[in-house]
């Protein structure tokens, strides 16, 4: 039997979950902010990710202390916007960065048996 | 039996030509880095395999490889000089440019292989730009300074009409290059100071190019694509990157007809050394 950690989809939607998950960066990137905008590396999969303004202030907070709520709070006190704008714009960013591989395994609450 | 020897980035290269058209070749194509060498760096043995009957080139301690052609010859001595000298050279950042010179200042056509950087070099080398290099320009990080790599300008396809090649253009079988002593402007021999850097892409579809300043995330993913040695440097080459996008002014070029591409390069440089907006 394998236990292993879940890496797909969505991030958690809603707040219980989003409460448990502490997105956090992949040890093994190279990454540089310049004027705002983070710039990542990703040598093992021969990639490099340029990101806006607002993708790169969460890619920021994505260290994996805070939870989605956290950095949802975080966005709303730098961009001064509403709170359903606020997390739509959080979940939409972190499943891209997920779904281009760059936070390291999530641990949600159910293991997959193998 | 020939000796070639050249100077490319400071490193001593030896050419031991057995075979004439490869002597010829490597004569005419690398006739701006020919220097006295004592004790070369790099050496090769250019020679004809008696078996196929084909160039081969061997660098000395290297595995010969036979070339099927004459464009393959020139590609496959450039590459392993291309590869060589960054291992003498780390200390340079290599990317994948064209470089000319106007009033004393170096702008960089950054660009993939195939995007017309060397057509549009030969474009604005009809607009009293000086050449000093294409396909490769290495980067002297500390000073913000390109390295001449002024081999013969090599094109892939033919310019327009209003853009002949001159006679003395040597063919191989699917490239075209113009010696550096037969360009319509100089060559320049020196480093030159690095002002502006063009990303260059080209779009037969549109019928005016179209240029725009690229921000310094943006301007350092181009770069970094087309860094050659970004592993010689740190943060994996993002920090080279940075720092020489940091230094001068980028441009996103969408590149069409040939002479509206020069004058307005030419124009836009113009304006970025002279502090004009």
């Amino acid at each position: 039997m394998i236990k292993r950690d879940l890496t797909v989809g969505q991030p958690p939607q809603n707040s219980a979950s989003a409460d448990r998950w502490r997105p956090k960066r992949r040890s093994d990137l190279t990454y540089r902010t310049i004027e705002g905008e983070a710039v990542i590396l990703n040598r093992e999969e021969g990639r490099l990710h340029q990101l806006n303004r607002t993708a790169s202030f969460i890619w920021d907070c994505c260290d994996g202390t805070a939870t989605i709520s956290e950095i949802v709070n975080r966005f709303i006190d730098a961009y001064e916007i509403d709170s359903v704008t606020a997390r739509q714009d959080v979940t939409t960013v972190l499943s891209q960065l997920q779904n281009s591989n760059l936070f390291v395994s999530v641990r949600c609450n159910k293991a997959i048996e193998e | 039996m020939s000796l070639i020897e050249l100077s490319v980035f400071g490193c001593a290269i030896r050419a031991e030509c057995t075979d004439e058209k490869a002597e010829s070749l490597l004569n005419n194509i690398y006739f701006s880095f020919k220097r006295p060498v004592k004790h070369p760096h790099i050496s090769y043995l250019c020679a004809r395999d008696k078996k196929s009957d084909r160039l081969l080139i061997e660098r000395i301690g290297a595995c010969p490889k036979i070339a099927h052609d004459d464009s393959e010859f020139l590609h496959l001595f450039e590459k392993d000089v291309t590869v060589e000298t960054q291992k003498l050279r780390p200390d340079l950042y290599f990317v994948h440019a064209a470089a000319l010179v106007l009033e004393g200042h170096a702008l960089a056509l950054v660009a993939p292989a195939g995007h017309g950087k060397s057509t549009t070099a030969w474009g604005l080398l009809h607009r009293e730009l000086k050449y000093l290099s294409d396909e490769l320009a290495p980067i002297d990080l500390t000073k913000l300074e390109v390295h001449p790599f002024p081999h013969a300008l090599c094109l892939k396809g033919l310019p327009p009409a209003d853009y002949p090649l001159p006679k003395t253009t040597i063919y191989t079988a699917r490239t075209a290059h113009v010696p550096a002593d037969c360009l319509p402007s100089e060559t320049t021999l020196e480093m030159m100071p690095l002002k502006a850097i063009f990303f260059l892409r080209f779009n037969a579809a549109i019928s005016r190019p179209a240029l725009k300043p690229v921000g310094k995330a943006e301007a350092t993913v181009r770069l970094f694509t087309n860094a050659l040695n970004p592993l010689a440097h740190s943060g994996e080459g993002l920090d080279a990157a940075i720092e020489v996008v940091s230094r001068v002014r980028c441009f996103e070029l969408v590149s069409s007809d040939l002479q509206l591409t020069s004058e307005l390069i030419r124009s836009a440089f113009l304006k970025n050394i002279s502090g004009r907006n």
